[in-house]
């Protein structure tokens, strides 16, 4: 006897309908799953046996085929054993009559232990998103996965387990209907930026980037407040959107890191170790999963130690850093994921770390800086907008030093300049670090009275011709902040400190 | 001297010269012995050892190095580079150099050192302080002013300063290398010696063009800095520091020495200052060197003109620029390391951008540099 149910697949972060279907034959005993199942898949056997068993059935004795339709398209994931071992008690007639005809249309996700109960699973946000473009359906999700499974916005039932799954069917028990968290306030942040002291001009930096969504790179010696900086940074970028929200769930959804299964409320922040592998950084693995750049979505990635990095990790940020999303290509597949992630790099002026340092010696030769500074150099630092140098804070200064300003007040005039950059470019998602040559031109005229400003800057200052674009784009950010719609020349000029990286001097110890 | 004779003289001394393992004093010992380089050269060891007092096992070195290196080639690879290979006995052999008691037997020169220039060596620490770093650059723009030309090291640190000092001021600069002449050190000063010789200096080595820059060349190189010049400034050193033998060198040559005072709690002050306490004059500035020049010297000067702020210090050029930008230089002149933005912004109670405009200001009007970070004033 045959049966048919549904369930979903995901491929990156889409998800598809897979039509589940279960074939008992006489002759002898066998289980075969069909439609490319991967390992997780195949191994489900003794789960759905055990499974099936401690629900107190019969696992029949027959020639069993289980079909995963569309059969030419991969699938990975434990969710199928639930549809599967429904599938197998139905063709077995163990549901009874009615079961058949509620079986049909909906969709079931879930993995099953030994003992029969329901556990929860991931990707269940994006494949239900999917499958509410398409159209929805009623679905039954494990009961961990409930509060996720709400936020699709479809109508969704919990179950604990294959026995509850099977009494509902029979008509015996009513499944719980999924309700959505109710959404908690801002939760608190890696700290509040009111706890740096001092380092007025860091601050300002951090403050520019965030509204421009300008990357930014620190340099410093070790203890100048790199990663206190950095760490505080999230906390200085607006809330998410429920949009976004929705976007970073998806993408921890996908990755198992949903915490119990509810909506992600907070700027994401990630600060992967330097020792990370290229597909952990930008996503990989056989079936593709979301690498840091993509969990960094819509929030900061912060990459400490920059220049220790793989020099191939390094390389590889070129693609997200460009187009905010990160396309893995396998042989048989092609997955996308968002990663529109602000970067935040920091790294020491030299090897020994004292480069330009007060009081400290450096003891690197002039060879050794430049050669470890050339590792950043290039491509990626042409994508990174900002450069911060970083002084040590003397000790018995700082005890004195009043609170700063709290982040919530930075954060509001971040996004009063977003805003304004969502008007100029009719579009949530551009911001002044990504306009191209000719929107420079014309969002970035030079006001009257500064007009020699740029070609000072090359002359005397010693930046070089590629700077002054990236100058310009600051400057509007900066003007973005103060609400003005022409650049002003303090607007340039204050941009100028911003790039300190550019200038000829710069190798030069004092 | 037939000029077929002076050739061999001349090869002869190019292979002498390049035999590492022998001091420049024995070679002159055993050409005068024997009577020329070239009758010199084809001595076997045996004979070194009886009439040299040589141990056998430095004259079998001595003979088998000297088998082993090729004159022509080396004549034809300084004349690739466009080096001229100079003999004590050649008109353009640099005069104070030849009056030394060991000068060396090939000397290489890339450039060209006019035979009316008065050379003054200014040498110092690799690593100056921002003092240092200030004073060697103000001495050496003052000097060229002067019609001096700035004799040093291309070493890092004050010699790299020095000489940039003295290009920028449109004076003349040598630099006198520890390796040869295919082989600047170090490698980021190659654009320097360019600059050097494109500007009517010259660069100077007694080592074969390959050589490398081996730590024992560096001492022998510094007997011809002083050797080349009339008086020796020493800018900044500690006890260790090879511009110490750079001053023993002068000393011993009979040339005056010069020490810059510097701070009495600065590492890099006890050299100078220890010269300072032994006898040596103080050069405090272009004019105590002139001072201490012989009259020879004096009356071959062309001074140039003299250069922006000698004399007057930079407070003079201050007086055009905005109060903003006088306050922030105030401040960025009285910290010892110079500031950089958190510091200037923390010192002035600024905002950013009141800030970044004064700084602004006074960059582009050179008062100030960035340099790793921090504002300090143009050196």
């Amino acid at each position: 006897m045959l049966s048919k149910l549904r369930t979903l697949g995901l491929k990156g972060l889409d998800g598809f309908d897979v039509a589940v279907e279960v074939d008992l034959a006489a002759g002898l005993p066998s289980y075969s799953v069909v439609g490319l199942p991967d390992a997780s898949i195949k191994e489900s056997k003794d789960r759905i046996v055990a499974a099936i068993r401690n629900s107190g059935f019969d696992f029949p004795v027959k020639r069993i085929t289980v079909n995963l339709a569309p059969a030419e398209i991969k699938k990975a994931g434990t969710h199928f054993d639930l549809p599967m071992a429904l599938g197998v008690l139905a063709s077995s007639g163990k549901l009874g009559k009615k079961a058949a005809r509620v079986l049909e249309g909906k969709v079931f996700i879930g993995e099953l232990a030994l003992d029969g109960s329901l556990r929860p699973v991931v990707g269940v946000l994006p494949m239900l998103l999917s499958l509410r473009e398409r159209g929805g359906a009623s679905v039954v999700v494990p009961a961990g996965n409930a509060a996720e499974a709400a936020l699709s916005g479809l109508d969704c039932l919990s179950a604990g387990s294959l026995k509850e799954v099977a009494g509902w069917l029979a008509g015996e028990v009513r499944l719980t209907p999924c309700v959505r968290a109710v959404r908690a306030g801002r939760p608190a942040a890696l700290g509040d930026l009111s706890e740096v002291k001092d380092q007025a001009f860091a601050k300002r930096a951090l403050e520019i980037a965030a509204a421009g969504s300008h990357n930014l790179i620190m340099i410093g010696p070790p203890g100048t407040g790199k990663s206190m900086l950095a760490r505080r940074f999230a906390s200085i970028l607006p809330p998410l959107s429920d949009e976004e929200a929705l976007e970073v769930t998806k993408i921890y959804s996908v990755s198992g890191l949903i915490s119990p299964s509810s909506l992600i409320t907070e700027r994401p922040f990630r600060e992967p170790h330097h020792t990370i592998s290229d597909a952990a950084l930008i996503g990989g693995g056989p079936h593709p999963k979301p690498g840091e750049v993509s969990l960094a979505h819509n929030g900061v990635l912060f990459l400490d130690e920059f220049t220790e990095f793989s020099r191939g990790a390094i390389e590889s940020l070129r693609e997200p850093l460009e187009s905010w999303k990160v396309t893995v290509s396998r042989v048989k597949e092609t997955v996308s994921y968002p990663a529109r992630c602000l970067l935040v790099a920091a790294m020491n002026p030299c090897p020994c770390g004292y480069f330009g340092h007060e009081t400290r010696e450096c003891s690197c030769t002039p060879l050794q800086v430049h050669k470890y500074r050339s590792k950043v150099s290039g491509p990626i630092l042409d994508r990174i907008d900002l450069h911060l140098q970083l002084s040590p804070i003397k000790f018995a200064e700082w005890e004195a030093l009043p609170r700063g300003e709290p982040s919530a007040a930075v954060s509001e005039r971040v996004a009063a300049a977003m805003s304004a950059q969502k008007a100029r470019f009719r579009s949530g998602t551009r911001a002044n670090a990504f306009m191209g040559v000719s929107e420079v031109r014309e969002y970035c005229r030079i006001p009257e009275g500064a007009a020699g400003i740029l070609e000072t800057a090359m002359n005397k200052l010693g930046f070089s011709a590629r700077s002054l674009d990236k100058i310009l784009k600051i400057s509007r950010t900066i003007a973005d902040l103060e609400g003005s719609r022409d650049l002003k020349r303090t607007h340039i000029v204050e941009a100028m400190q911003y790039r300190t990286l550019d200038k000829a001097t710069e190798l030069v110890a004092g | 001297m037939s000029s077929a004779k002076t050739e061999a003289e001349r090869l002869a001394r190019v292979r002498l010269n390049a035999v590492a393992c022998m001091r420049t004093d024995w070679l002159l010992r055993l050409i005068e012995m024997y009577g020329g380089a070239a009758e010199a050269a084809e001595k076997g060891a045996s004979e070194l050892v009886a009439d040299g007092g040589l141990s056998p096992e430095t004259a079998e070195n001595f003979v088998s190095a000297l088998s082993a290196f090729d004159p022509y080639a080396e004549l034809e690879s300084a004349r690739r580079a466009g080096v001229r290979v100079l003999t004590a006995d050649d008109e353009d052999f640099p005069e104070l150099l030849r009056r030394i008691y060991d000068p060396p037997l090939a000397l290489y020169v890339k450039g060209g050192p006019a035979a009316e220039a008065v050379p003054v060596g200014v040498v110092g620490t690799r690593k100056p302080t921002a003092y240092g770093a200030r004073s060697s650059a103000r001495l050496a723009r003052e000097l060229s002013a002067a019609g001096v030309t700035v004799v040093s090291g291309l070493a890092r640190g004050v010699d790299t300063l020095s000489h940039e000092a003295a290009v920028k001021s449109g004076g003349t600069t040598w630099a006198v290398l520890g390796s040869g002449l295919n082989f600047i050190y170090p490698r980021e000063n190659r654009k320097l010696s360019e600059n050097i010789t494109g500007s009517g200096g010259a660069v100077f080595s007694e080592f074969p063009m390959n050589s490398g820059p081996r730590p024992a060349n560096f001492p022998r190189r510094n007997r011809i800095i002083s050797g080349l010049s009339y008086a020796v400034v020493v800018v900044e050193g500690d006890f260790r520091s090879g511009s110490l033998i750079t001053a023993r060198a002068a000393l011993e040559q009979g040339r005056e020495v010069l020490a810059m005072p510097g701070p009495a709690d600065s590492e890099m002050s006890r050299g100078p200052n220890m010269l300072i306490k032994n006898g040596a004059a103080v050069a405090e500035g272009a004019a105590d060197v002139l001072a201490a020049l012989p009259a020879e010297a004096i009356s071959a000067l062309k001074p140039s003109g003299l250069p922006r702020g000698t004399g007057k210090g930079p407070a003079a050029g201050l007086r055009g620029l905005s109060p903003d930008a006088r306050a922030a230089y105030g401040a960025v002149s009285g910290a010892e390391s110079g500031l950089d933005m958190d510091a200037l912004v923390r010192v002035l109670g600024w905002p950013v951008q009141r800030a970044a405009a004064a700084v602004f200001e006074l960059e582009s009007e050179a008062f100030l540099t960035q340099r790793a970070g921090r504002y300090v004033p143009t050196v």
